[in-house]
């Protein structure tokens, strides 16, 4: 009897799965343009992907109502004008932060929702295959995110990124030490980095080695360690035995906290600091406090940053969500901005007429809450070229001072004095 | 001088990761030696003490060193209830595979749950209150979050050595591991004694596991790590032998340290499982074993 | 009672069969496609692994590492020198095999749980070995070109999930089969011998390492199949999604929750979890944060508990006399 009835258990179970997969809720509305998205909103990197979906809500919102005050494109109206004011309606997918799941995602928001575009993603790992299989069903794909230098190598037509990558990021960082080499006459030789040993830390660290050659700096350590190690002690150990003018620490959360930590325990101070990814995050300065003074980091956004727009909408953000802007929110915001504007140009929600409109699209220095001139694509070109970057994309150089992060170059942007050197321990 | 001193600190650092390991890894070897079960839910019930002494601190403001009894009845219990309605059926079953795979799903569970509850965000305790500071005796620098941990896991596994040595049940845990249906004939009760060792064995993570926020991160995922370097532990130390955990716990945090700045960081672990794989090719019973 | 189980069970084969074949027909969504043929790889890691934890008592965690050598190797051969994924796809298979039986010398002492945390170890070793590995493209991965025009050769289809459909099920049929006549034969036999009493194989002369290897070398191929195909499939890898310990610990806990030991144990586990814990994430959503493994898990805790033997024991007839199997 025990067996009959686990029998019928099973037997319904699988029933159950078959039945409700055929359910499937697909009412449309009028007027209403979907837009699919896909970011990690469950596993390890879920709080940011949150932080993604609040920037591409508010942009949505921006676009669908009307914020006269705003210079951003649709702004002034609400939804589409050249589409009878159709509204933008983000279909949202959990791609987990894993490539397999990104694929099979956008799949289904490009087959079975269909939509006309695809926004997001944070990994590049899931940027790249999903790209690709938007790229399979001629569907354009804009990512606001994603620094991995090879994602705009592919040569692919339907595929747009928003982003400065790392290979921007990395001149950024040395125009700047270039800067205050000539500004002070001094010379900061010796450099030295420490990445995380995925592929953001390992991108980041190919652009270096070339920025290095090329400037004629000499690298006197590189340390790979391993994700979110639980101990970074012999790290920190030979950064220190190698004694650099200046390092680079490239790794997420935990990694920034527990480099912080340990280069305090060890006395480690180099004479410039800089810091990427994990020393933006908004963990970062409550778990170290005073000690993550005099950081220089190579920033895509900051909130405050002295761009009449940016403020407004930093302001709105606040508002909103209680809280200050942060890098993950603006890096996704502008992609249903840049789409829904290539839409409303085309008048048309026909992928060809969208992809083609994206490639034209130029959006000035005021259209975009991004640092820069503004968002224009470069064509799509052979490999190594790059296909579809943002030209416009310019970084930013952010300090932290007094436990708030400050932007201190290029000039026009700034909004408060740089320190230099980096203070010692003792000072903080 | 510049290499003795260098030498020197390369050895505390060893010392002071791989004291805590040890501490971690006492538990499982209890567990493996009596009931002849790898746990490999240890890592995961570790963090279960990490969120504990996290939160505790992040909610009340409270010290860890505070939190500790809390964590080790906590543990205690959830010891106690896994082995009870998990565990101990699952043994009497004889099936080798459940066995195995019961814990992993007690270690999948545990970890989702974690994520569920708590988002994958990494956490560590930032301005503990007692606990802080750092040192510079001799040229060797060392944090004293990391003293004060190592000092007290080095108090609990010497505890636990006299507990299992000198005490009346500490030996008749022994000699269920030893030989179980003898030990069942002088009239001990090994389900009892089962009971008992899983308890003392994941109640000893609440120890390690509370005060470790102050000196790393937790996150759902945290467990793997720790718990394959206990196993390895385990494994080298042999089963049972809580001093021969203690060493091949150090061991291990020497070859971290060692292995990581002489060959590179990224492979300090690997170095830890390479060793690992090639003692057991020599010595599959470990270096202390029963 | 006894025939009517055999003839009961010999139906229910054949409905699946019919079941699966036709299933791309009935449900034409990309995303039912796609489970099913998640399905189907899984199936054929799970009988995979089961050739050495269950019939074996080699319990492995590193079945990954398996399926990530095969995926490496046709992708590498592909990329570099142009080779047919097919080719790389027997490539990756005995290259799988070859690791594996070398890799089962230094363990060939270990019993029961030494081993499974030595795969542990050698899992890890393997993917920190790849991530460094700039040859194998280290932590950034291989990206596999997106062809223009669908190609059998080649192994990418543009318009439609059908061709993979039907070439992993025709992967996992062919495991199937080899698995069973393994099983069948002599070798299946003496595997059962030292899995039930190995003293006394071994007094009979029983060479037990050879078997050991016959075991590992077997599954290790049918893994990289497995692997190849996840590369063709999803065009992009990296070290954290084909060398996983989540992938080896899904592919065991599938196992043992179908039936292991069984032939269709695995399998039927497998069409049971994978689709289930899909659903439960399509459903959840960004709201799933782990609930569908949390499900998984317990279900696995209750069977470990409840009923160890799997949930094939729901279809088998009462206990014989030992024949052999399971």
């Amino acid at each position: 009897m025990r067996s009959r009835w686990k029998s019928v258990l099973v037997g319904g179970l699988i029933g159950l799965v078959s039945v409700v997969s055929f359910v499937s809720p697909g009412w449309s509305q009028e007027k209403v343009i979907k837009i699919g998205a896909h970011l990690p909103l469950s596993g390890g990197t879920a709080p940011t992907g949150a932080l993604n979906r609040e920037g591409i809500d508010l942009a949505v919102d921006i676009i669908n109502n009307r914020h006269p005050e705003l210079t951003l494109p649709l702004a002034q109206s609400e939804g589409l004008p050249n589409l009878g004011g159709a509204k933008i309606k983000i279909v949202y997918a959990d791609d987990r932060g894993d490539p397999n799941v990104a694929m099979a995602e956008v799949e289904r928001l490009i087959q079975e929702e269909k939509v006309v575009a695809i926004v997001g993603g944070w990994e590049s790992s899931c940027i790249k295959t999903g790209s690709q299989v938007a790229e399979k069903f001629k569907t354009p794909h804009v990512s606001g995110a994603g620094s991995s230098v090879d994602l705009t190598k592919r040569g692919l037509s339907y595929y747009f990124r928003l982003l400065a990558h790392s290979g921007k990021v990395n001149k950024a960082y040395f125009d700047f030490l270039g800067d205050m080499e000539k500004k002070l006459g001094k010379k900061y030789g010796n450099v030295a980095i420490a990445y995380e040993n995925t592929e953001y830390g390992s991108v980041f660290n190919e652009q270096y080695e070339r920025e290095v050659k090329e400037r004629g700096y000499k690298s006197v350590a590189s340390v790979p360690f391993y994700k979110a190690a639980t101990s970074v002690t012999s790290e920190v150990q030979k950064l220190k035995a190698a004694n650099p003018d200046a390092f680079f620490q490239i790794g997420y959360d935990p990694d920034a906290i527990l480099f912080t930590k340990t280069m305090r325990t060890f006395n480690f101070t180099p004479t410039v600091w800089f810091g990427m990814a994990g020393y933006t995050s908004p963990k970062y300065i409550p778990s170290v406090g005073n000690d993550g003074n005099g950081i220089l980091i190579s920033g895509w956004f900051h909130p405050r940053f002295k761009k009449p727009v940016t403020m407004k909408v930093g302001e709105l953000y606040a508002k909103r969500y209680g809280k200050e802007m942060s890098i993950p929110v603006a890096l996704n915001f502008m992609t249903p901005i840049v789409i829904a504007e290539a839409i409303n140009r085309a008048g048309s929600t026909d992928k060809e007429a969208i992809r083609n409109a994206l490639e034209k699209t130029r959006l000035t220095e005021d259209q975009s809450i991004m640092p820069g001139p503004g968002i224009w694509f470069s064509p799509v070109q052979n490999p190594p070229a790059h296909s579809h970057d943002n030209e416009g994309a310019t970084m930013l150089v952010i300090q932290i001072i007094d436990k708030k992060f400050e932007v201190v170059w290029p000039e026009k942007y700034k909004t408060a004095e740089l320190i230099w050197p980096h203070p010692k321990w003792s000072e903080k | 001088m510049e290499t003795a001193i260098l030498i020197l600190q390369l050895i505390v650092d060893g010392l002071l990761v791989g004291l805590p390991y040890a501490l971690i890894a006492i538990g499982l070897t209890l567990i493996w030696g009596v009931m002849d079960i790898i746990n490999f839910a240890h890592g995961e019930f570790l963090v279960v003490g990490m969120y504990v002494g996290y939160w505790t601190y992040a909610l009340l403001g409270v010290s860890p060193v505070l939190s500790l009894p809390v964590a080790i009845l906590l543990l205690g219990a959830l010891g106690w209830v896994t082995y009870r309605y998990a565990i101990a059926r699952v043994l009497k079953s004889e099936n080798l595979l459940s066995q195995i795979v019961v814990t992993f799903g007690v270690s999948v569970f545990l970890q989702n749950l974690f994520l569920f509850l708590f988002s994958g965000d990494y956490r560590s305790i930032s301005q503990e209150p007692w606990i802080k500071g750092d040192l510079m005796i001799q040229g060797i620098f060392l944090s004293i979050p990391e003293l004060v941990i190592s000092m007290i896991s080095l108090l609990i596994i010497l505890l636990m050595h006299l507990f299992i040595r000198r005490t009346n049940t500490g030996k008749a845990i022994v000699a269920t591991a030893l030989d179980r249906e003898t030990a069942q004939l002088m009239g001990i009760d090994t389900d009892r004694m089962n009971s008992l060792t899983f308890t003392i064995g994941i109640g000893c993570l609440g120890v390690a596991g509370v005060l470790l926020p102050i000196t790393t991160h937790v996150s759902p995922y945290s467990g793997f790590l720790f718990g394959v370097l206990a196993f390895t532990i385990v494994a080298l130390g042999g089963f049972g032998s809580i001093i021969g955990t203690m060493f091949a716990g150090i061991m291990v945090g020497l070859v971290q340290s060692f292995g990581g700045f002489l060959v590179a960081p990224a492979y300090k672990y690997l170095c830890v499982f390479i060793l690992y794989l090639l003692i057991l090719g020599i010595r599959p019973r470990g270096l202390f074993g029963w | 009672m006894l025939p009517n189980f055999r003839e009961r069970n010999r139906l229910i084969f054949f409905a699946v069969v019919l079941f699966a074949v036709v299933y791309p027909f009935v449900f034409t969504r990309a995303f039912h496609q796609h489970i099913m043929i998640m399905v189907f790889m899984y199936g054929l890691l799970a009988i995979a692994w089961d050739i050495m934890g269950g019939y074996t008592n080699l319990f492995s965690f590193g079945q990954s590492v398996f399926f990530g050598i095969g995926a490496y190797t046709s992708t590498i051969l592909f990329l570099r020198w142009g080779i047919s994924p097919w080719l790389g796809m027997a490539a990756g298979g005995c290259l799988s095999g070859l690791l594996g039986v070398l890799v089962s010398y230094p363990t060939s002492r270990l019993r029961g749980h030494y081993f499974a945390i030595a795969t542990l170890a050698f899992l890890f070793v393997v993917q920190t070995v790849l991530e460094n590995w700039k040859f194998v493209g280290g932590a950034q991965g291989l990206t596999l070109p997106l062809l223009q025009q669908s190609s059998l050769w080649q192994f990418q289809f543009r318009e439609s999930k059908l061709p993979y459909y039907y070439i992993m099920l025709a992967l996992l049929a062919s495991g199937l089969l080899i698995t069973r006549g393994v099983i069948n034969s002599r070798v299946g036999y003496y595997l059962r011998a030292l899995r039930e009493a190995p003293e006394v194989a071994q007094s009979l002369g029983v060479n037990t390492a050879r078997y050991r290897l016959i075991a590992i070398g077997l599954s290790a191929f049918l893994s990289a199949l497995s692997g190849t195909f996840y590369a063709q499939y999803v065009l992009y890898i990296d070290p954290p999604s084909v060398i996983s310990l989540g992938l080896s610990v899904e592919v065991v806990l599938i196992s043992v929750f179908g039936g292991s030991g069984t032939l269709y144990g695995p399998l039927l586990g497998t069409a049971i979890l994978i689709p289930l814990t899909n659903l439960i994430r399509a459903w959840l959503g960004g709201a799933g944060k782990g609930i569908a493994y949390m499900v998984f898990a317990g279900i696995i805790i209750l069977i470990c508990v409840l009923q160890p033997e799997g949930i094939i024991r729901l279809f088998k007839g009462p206990r014989k006399a030992s024949r052999g199997y399971r």
